[in-house]
Order: C-alpha cells, then structure tokens, then sequence
C-alpha cells in the first residue's frame, strides 16, 4: 500500500529534522524518512565553526575564495543556533567559548595573521594572540604553543543533547519519522512525486532532500549531478574532567580539533580518516587516526595525559564543493534541496530554516541564491 | 604485610593484592561518586565494569580490582570528575607505526581454561605462541590463582590451574600478563597496554578466548555500595583470601553462588542466606542428577559437600525466590526478596547468570564459530570458551584444544584432539543437566521501577530508557544515542544486555562493538 504524506524529506540528521520541524510549525504536515545509518549529525563532534578551518585551506586551497565569500554565513548560522535553543528553552550545553586556532611557528603564526586579516574584512571578530594572552586565558596550551588565532563567534553545543532535544521538538509538533527505512529512487507522478523505499512506496506533494552524502544519487533523476560525497572520519572522547579547556581548539598546519563538553568529556577529532564502511556499512575507526590524533592533542593540551579514550567512533561528513547546496529545484515544482556547506552541523538549523522558508514561499529568496542547487544542473553544464 | 591509605584512613594490606581486596577486607565498600553525584562502589571485581574507579598515587581513574598493592600506596576515592594536574609534560605526537609491533604465529588473548589450553596445544605442535591476559597472573577465573602467595594454601582448583600454567609456559608458550587488549583491527591487527606501554600485535592465527561477565540485575538499589557481583566475592577470595567483614547475603540463580557460599563459610566468613531462584533439589531432578553422576561424578560430589556444609552451618537457604530490592539500612542493608522476605545484609552478592565477553570478536566481524573447530567467519582467527557460550571450564578447555590442534594444522602439523572432542562431549551433557536441576522457579526478571538505574557509568534510569523506547527508540542504537546508556567507561559491557530487553527482539546483535574495549590513558598511547 502507498503511503502518504504532504511533505516528505529525505534524511533526518541536522538538517532534515529542523526543516520537518519548522515546516511543522508552520502547520504542515511533514513525514521524515531516514535510513539511520552513516549521519554525519549522529557522529558529529559539536564544534560550531566560524573561522576558516586550516584543515579545508590546505586540502582545497582553490576553494579558499568561496570559503571566504561564506563567511559572514557561519557568524549567522551560529547566532541562529542560539537563538533557536533560547527559543525553544532546550538545555545542549551551547556556550559561546570562542575558538582558539594555535601555530607553532612563526610561519604558523604568519598564516594565521594573513588569515585573520581576510576574515575581519569579512566582518569576523578575530585577533591574534601572543603566547603570555595565551598564558592568562589558555593556560591549559602546552610549551610548543607561541600564538594563536581567536575568533570570538565560535562555541560548541552538545550533539547528543541537541540531536535528541531537536528530535523530541519536531515529534512534538507532529511530525512522524521512519527511523530505518531507504529511499531507493524518487519518481514524478501527477500532482507530486512517489518515492520508492526499502519498506514500501510514499506518495507526496513535496519532498526536500536533506540526505546529506546520499542527495547525489536520489537528485541525479531530476537534472542535478550534486557531487555529494560521504567522508568518513574518525572521533574520539575521553571520560569526564573538571573544566580544563573552555575554547574550542583547533591548529593552524596539524589535523586536530579539541574541545571540552558540558559533561565534562573531552572531544578530539579534527578530519582523520576513518575505513570507509562495505556497502551500506557505516564506516570503522582507524587505530592511525587514533593515536596520530590522541597524542597530538596531548602535544597541545598536556593536562589531557592522565584522561582515558572511552570511545572512538566514526561518521560519514558530506563533502560537496565547500558551498551549501539549498534550495528549490528549478523545473521541478515541489522539489528542494538542502544539503550544507563545510562545518554542516553548525551550518545546519540555518540552512534548514533558508529551505523551509523556500517550501513555503516566504522570503525574496535573496540569502538562498548563491547556494542554489542550479550550479549542478547537467542542462546548464551542457549549455 | 603492607600499609595503604584511603583518604585519611590507614589500612593494613596484603603485598601483592588487588586494592579492592584490601579495601573489602576493610569493609570499605564506598569509593567514591557516580555519575549522578551517589556514592559508587565495586561491581564485577574484574576489570570490566569500570565501577571501582580510585585515584592512585595522583594517577586518576584506576580499577581498584586490578590494582596491586604497594606498601605506601595513598588512594583517593574518585570523584565524577577527573581532576587533571598542571605540570604534565607534552609529549610528541606519534603514529600507530610508532609502536612497537610483534608478529607471532598465533596469538591468544586470554589466559583461562579455554586459552591456555589453545596455546599449550599450539605451542606443543611447534608453533610460535604469544599469550595476553589482563589479570595479574593467567588463570582466568576457574583457575584463579593466589595473589598473595603467603596465605593459606591453594585449593585443588588452584593447584590444578598452577599445574596448566606451568605446563603451558614449559612447552614454551611466551605469556604477557597484566597486559589488556583494547583494540582489534582488520587484518587482524590488536593493540594491547602492557606494563612495558603500548604493543601492536599482528599474529598469522589469532585465538580469542575471553571468557564471560556477570550479568546485572536491575533492582531498585543494586548500585549501592556493598553490593557485588557474586564473582566479585569470589575473586576476592580465592586471589586474597577477604571476606567482607560482616553479614554477608548470597543471591542468584546457579552453582556459583552455592560455592561462594561454602568457600566464605569454611574461611569463617558469616554467610547470613543463600538466595536461589531456582526450587529446591527435590524427586523431579532426580534424571538430571543422573545424568550429571554419568558424566562427572567428582563435581556433582562436590556440589553435595558444598550443600551439607550449609546445612551444618545453619545458613538459611531462601529458593524459588529471587532479590526483589535492596535499600541502605541504618547499619548495612536490607534485601527485600521476591516472597517478601526482608534480610539484612552488610554486603550483598548477585549472581544471575553470566554473558559472553564478546567485544574483541564482534570488533573483528568475527561471527561464529561455524565449524567444531571454533573457526569463526573471518578465516585465521577461532573463538573458544566461555566467550562464545556460557559452557563452563571444562568445555572450555577442551574447546582450546580442539582450536589449538586446528591452528597447528593450518601450519602443517598434525594434533590428535580425540579425547578433547569426547571430553567436550561428555562435560555439555553435564551442563545442560546442570542447568535442568537450576531451572529457575519462574523465569529471572529483575523489577526494575523508573528509578534503577540500569546504565552504571551513566546513571540512565530505566524510566528514561522506557520513555525513549514510547518515543519511538526501538533499537538499541536509538535508544543509546537518545539516552547516553551504554556510552561509559565499561562501554556497554554491563547494561547491554539489559538494554536488549528494551528494544524489538529484531535479531540485533547488541550494541555496535567500539574500540576501545576498554578505557586507554591518553598518557598511554603518547609513552
Ligand atoms: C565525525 C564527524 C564530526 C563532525 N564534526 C562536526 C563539527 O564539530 N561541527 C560541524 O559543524 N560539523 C561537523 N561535522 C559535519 C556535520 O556533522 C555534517 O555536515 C552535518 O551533520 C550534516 O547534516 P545533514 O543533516 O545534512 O546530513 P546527515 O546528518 O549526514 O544526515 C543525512 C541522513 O540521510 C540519510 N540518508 C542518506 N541517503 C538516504 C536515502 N537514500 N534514504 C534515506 N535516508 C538516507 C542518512 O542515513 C543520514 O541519516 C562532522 C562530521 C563527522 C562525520
Ligand atoms: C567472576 C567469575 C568467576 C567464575 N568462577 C567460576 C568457578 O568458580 N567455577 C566455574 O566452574 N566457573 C566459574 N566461572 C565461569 C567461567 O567463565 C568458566 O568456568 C571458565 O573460567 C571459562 O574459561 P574461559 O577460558 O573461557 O574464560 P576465563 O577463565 O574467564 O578466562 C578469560 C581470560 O581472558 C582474559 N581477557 C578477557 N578479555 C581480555 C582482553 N581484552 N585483554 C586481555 N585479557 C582478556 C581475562 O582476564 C581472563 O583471564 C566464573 C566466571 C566469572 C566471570
Ligand atoms: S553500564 Fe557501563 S555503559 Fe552502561
């Protein structure tokens, strides 16, 4: 039997959940089909970025201007974060801490202060420290530390806590989620689309495709070679300290991002690869990524030597071309697409709300249009 | 004899004994906080439940069960958080390739019954052996050796256990204890903390021989300090010879239980009652007490001796009945018992039942084993013992022979392993007769209410698991990830398989396996 639903979105991670749920609030019916395997929301790590993250600069150095040109996007996404957790009265433990970027070297500390000058006249509030500011507010840095970048617009936000409270909020409002089921195409029918899955065909007016790494396939039907490509990563946390590191951490040339929660448990990751899953597996750790990324934190926070790993894990991060892919596809009433930028978990509740305003026809549009899905269109490549 | 501090209390301890031990012998049952602020104390007194956490000489979080006495030792209960010090030196950053690497023919992880008899049988066949066992000395738990050799002679048990040691380590077995496995990887590749630092091991055939854990019971008040698993009772027993001071309440469902109790009495502990959900042995067991004589008589005389020395020592023996609630009582406390039965208790032992201590397995993808060899899924690597089922040390053992005769003929050599084929044979008619006459009266169901606690290291109540589950959590996966249980320091090892009752009994082979199996010190990796 086909099932049916006014609006259907794909994915149910950051993104999917916060459209469901403001389309919800803004009495819609909406119907989330997610297959619960591989979100990069389910293993993200909570950082909510806003400086340009030297791990991207140097693996997509062409990509650096486009990196700039969103920058004022993450001020944005950040304090919309904030304002959704202060409006919905939901406790995640975000704290606006700042974000600490650490060099090593002078040339280290070049980079950044070429860095920061670009971000401030993207109208970032960002400054360079010296190792004795960093000896009075970061006094947690090791020896090898001699400066840094802060960029006072970043924070972190407990994923756990904000992926269950976000969840529990769309429910609330009415929105009904299929927690393990796959889309495996998505067809036109008359007045909407029909969406076949692992569990049956649903029927609906509107479908948003928030699959993350899977939009790519489910769009390519419609004109859209979205390259959408699943990265998986490699995580770790440790067991609970007392308050240690307020910032969030991350180093201008080594792969490493720390932060402290509110639990008190210490996140280390910062894009070490993880083994690619078999199939539709998720993905496994990697015993490298580990140690490479567990001793290099100790090399810049030395006080984390007696905490222990609890666990590591791994996620998919989808990796488009660094730009938000969010909006309506054009030709195809009814159609959208969300899918966000680099730093998607701290991009996500603003994306969703750009795409949601887009499905209910609210706006001019205008902060939507230099992330349309259009730049993928195979007619416009063709042309 | 040596002298250990906990905070500001000097005890006198036994060189060589597990800090828990001397701890226990104290009556000292509260060692510091939980995650929800309450007193916290010991639970499977064998280095998986992560709930005897202390600070030891500064060094935060250690397992009192698997901490050694030193003359000296200043320990500090732990509190939820880990305080770190200032002056830790940095250390520079390092690659997995940085470790040191062995390569042996075959590695066995675990030194219990089912191991050593694997890497005896290997090694016999000219095989290059390397054994790893987390313990203070090999053994695992049914042959459990003395820590403290000064005390009053091994049991039987024991000196059977030193003489397969012995045997083990004659033929050449090279063996690493104190040393725990807390990551495997495809290849297989596994990463052990050793006393020496971090060791890399790529072995050509690998044999997981692990053994079990205790199972929880999730009762109102079963995370009170001063109660225990019953294993853990008896670890500190055989391996010290401590007995908690004071009355002492036995409860579960199996044998284990009954020879816990007989051991305590007959070292002059006070057992107050043995508690048993199973009916009392009665003309209907009569079958499967035959069968038990046929296949070994020596156990089924033992267990008799084990009874009559309770009846001697006037222990009432509570069956049919199982722990209900237990609630802390102005001196000790108080355990309600199903019938109603109230008994006061200073400490209280749970044993109902054991669960395989399958990570390292399930970490490779080993499923199985599919064949009478103990070979898993993943060619070149076997699993035996109690890890894969609960069957008890002599299966166990003749399991390990049986895998050892199989890896010796992947590299060319021929074992006979025909008496441990009839070995097994005999010894599963055993414990399937076993497990007749301990048939519980009505099936083992703990009465949690919302507020017991069913994840220790989080402190996840069972009315937040019941409520994520009404909110659509089905799988364990959802209601981890909703709730935070099965995320601490014993990685799920003791709130698994209470979360599996939980969920739709759609086949999920529990909570995904994440490594590390068990806790790793950053410090560790960096040395
Ligand atoms: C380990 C890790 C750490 C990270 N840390 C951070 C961080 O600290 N800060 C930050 O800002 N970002 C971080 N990210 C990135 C961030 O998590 C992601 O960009 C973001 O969560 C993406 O959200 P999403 O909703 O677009 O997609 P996802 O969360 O990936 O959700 C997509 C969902 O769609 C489902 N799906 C896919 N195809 C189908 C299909 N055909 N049918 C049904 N369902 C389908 C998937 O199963 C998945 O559940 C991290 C990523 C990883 C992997
Ligand atoms: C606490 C306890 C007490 C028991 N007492 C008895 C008893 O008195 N009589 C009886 O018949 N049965 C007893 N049993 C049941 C017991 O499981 C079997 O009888 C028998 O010991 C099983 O043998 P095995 O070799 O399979 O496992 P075990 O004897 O349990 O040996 C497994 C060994 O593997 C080691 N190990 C596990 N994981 C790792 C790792 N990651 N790294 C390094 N080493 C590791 C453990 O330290 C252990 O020494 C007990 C079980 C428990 C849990
Ligand atoms: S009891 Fe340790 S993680 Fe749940």
């Amino acid at each position: 039997m086909t099932r049916r639903a006014d609006t259907v979105v794909v994915g149910g991670g950051i993104v999917g959940t916060c459209i469901a749920g403001f389309l919800a609030e803004a009495g819609e019916g909406v119907l989330v089909l997610d297959h619960g395997h591989g979100a990069g929301t389910t293993s993200n790590a909570g950082s909510l970025h806003v400086q340009m993250q030297s791990r991207f600069m140097r693996l997509y150095p062409e990509a650096v201007p486009g990196m700039e040109a969103q920058l004022p996007l993450y001020r944005e996404a950040v304090a919309f974060w904030r304002d959704l957790v202060a409006r919905l009265g939901i406790d995640v433990g975000l704290a606006m801490t700042g974000g600490l970027m650490v060099a090593e070297s002078e040339e280290q500390l070049a980079f950044l202060g070429a860095k920061a000058a670009r971000e401030r006249a993207a109208g970032l509030e960002v400054e360079i420290l010296t190792r004795a500011d960093l000896t009075r507010i970061a006094p947690y840095l090791g020896p090898a530390i001699v400066g840094a970048e802060l960029c006072a617009d970043e924070g972190k936000v407990d994923p756990l806590a904000a992926n269950a409270a976000l969840a529990a909020w769309a429910a609330g409002l009415g929105v009904t989620r299929d927690r393990d089921r796959l889309v495996l195409g998505i067809d036109t029918e008359a007045g909407g689309y029909l969406l076949a899955t692992d569990r049956g065909p649903v029927s609906a007016r509107r479908v948003v495709l928030a699959a993350g790494w899977g939009t790519g396939a489910l769009a390519a039907r419609f004109g859209l070679a979205v390259p959408s490509r699943a990265e998986p990563l490699h995580m770790n946390i440790t067991e609970a300290a007392a308050p240690l590191i307020g910032h969030l951490v991350q180093h201008a040339d080594r792969m490493i991002t720390l932060k402290q929660l509110a639990s008190g448990q210490v996140v280390i990751g910062g894009g070490w690869p993880a083994r690619a899953g078999e199939g539709r597996d998720a993905p496994g750790v990697e015993l490298d990524s580990m140690i490479a990324s567990a001793t290099l934190a100790q090399h810049v926070v030395p006080a984390l030597a007696p905490l222990r790993i609890l666990r590591c894990w791994a996620g998919n991060n989808t990796a488009v071309d660094g730009r938000g892919v969010l909006g309506p596809v054009a030709g195809h009433p009814g159609l959208f697409v969300a899918v966000p930028g680099d730093a998607g978990y701290t991009l996500g509740p603003l994306s969703a709300r750009l795409v949601a305003d887009a499905v209910l026809g609210r706006g001019d549009g205008g902060a939507i249009a230099p992330y349309l899905p259009d730049r993928f269109s195979v007619a416009l490549a063709a042309r | 004899m040596a002298a250990i501090r906990f905070g500001a209390q000097v005890i006198a301890a036994q060189e060589g004994e597990s800090v828990l031990a001397a701890l226990a012998g104290a009556g000292m049952w509260t060692l510091g906080e939980d995650a929800r602020r309450h007193p916290r104390g010991a639970w499977c007194g064998m280095g998986a439940c992560q709930a005897c956490l202390v600070t030891i000489d500064g060094v935060p979080a250690q397992r009192a069960c698997m901490a050694k006495v030193r003359d000296g030792m200043a320990i500090e209960p732990a509190a939820a958080r880990i305080e770190t010090a200032a002056d830790i030196v940095a250390a520079a950053p390092r690659r997995a390739d940085a470790l040191p690497l062995r390569t042996p023919d075959l590695l066995v992880v675990g030194g219990g019954p089912a191991g050593l008899a694997a890497a005896t049988t290997a090694r016999a066949a000219g095989i290059e052996v390397l054994l790893i066992d987390e313990r203070r000395q090999p053994g695992g738990q049914y042959f459990k050796q003395r820590d403290v050799a000064t005390l009053s002679p091994a049991d039987a048990q024991q000196r059977e256990g030193a003489a397969r040691i012995d045997a083990a380590l004659e033929a050449g077995v090279e063996m690493l204890a104190g040393a725990t496995v807390w990551g495997a990887f495809p290849g297989p590749e596994l990463v052990a903390d050793t006393p020496d630092g971090p060791l890399r091991v790529r072995p050509s055939a690998l044999v997981l021989a692990t053994g079990a854990i205790e199972r929880g019971w999730p009762v109102p008040g079963w995370t009170l300090p001063g109660v225990i698993a019953t294993g853990a009772a008896q670890t500190l027993w055989r391996t010290a010879r401590r007995a908690p001071p004071g009355r002492i309440v036995i409860a579960g469902n199996g044998p284990l239980n009954l020879q816990l109790a007989a051991e305590l009495l007959a070292g002059g502990a006070k057992v107050a009652a043995l508690v048993e959900a199973a009916p009392a042995p009665g003309p209907r067991h009569a079958r499967a007490l035959l069968k038990m004589s046929a296949a070994a008589p020596s156990l089924v005389a033992q267990g008799a001796a084990y009874r009559a020395r309770l009846a001697a020592a006037r222990v009432p023996l509570v069956s049919a009945a199982q722990v209900a609630a237990v609630r802390a009582a102005d001196a000790g406390l108080i355990v309600r018992v199903d019938t109603g039965r109230e008994i006061a208790a200073d400490t209280l032992c749970l044993g109902y039942g054991l669960a395989p201590a399958d990570e390292l397995a399930r970490a490779l993808g080993c499923a199985g084993p599919v064949d009478d060899a103990m070979r898993t899924s993943v060619d070149g690597i076997w699993r035996v013992g109690d890890g894969v089922a609960i069957g008890g040390a002599h299966v166990a053992a003749a399991q390990g022979m049986i895998a050892g005769a199989a890896v010796a003929a992947r590299f060319g050599r021929t074992v006979d392993c025909g008496a441990a084929k009839t070995a097994l044979a005999r010894h599963r008619r055993f414990q399937s007769a076993l497990w007749r006459l301990y048939a519980p009266a009505l099936p083992l169901d703990p009465s949690s209410d919302a507020d017991t606690v069913v994840c220790r290291c989080e402190g996840v109540t069972m009315g937040r698991l019941r409520t994520a589950r009404d909110e659509g959590c089905t799988s364990m996966s959802a209601l981890k990830l909703a709730t935070r249980a099965g995320m601490g320091a014993c990685q799920g090892r003791y709130c698994a398989t209470l979360l599996a009752g939980l969920t739709d009994a759609s086949g999920e082979p529990g909570l995904a396996p994440r490594v590390p199996v068990r806790p790793v010190r950053i410090g560790d990796l960096a040395r």
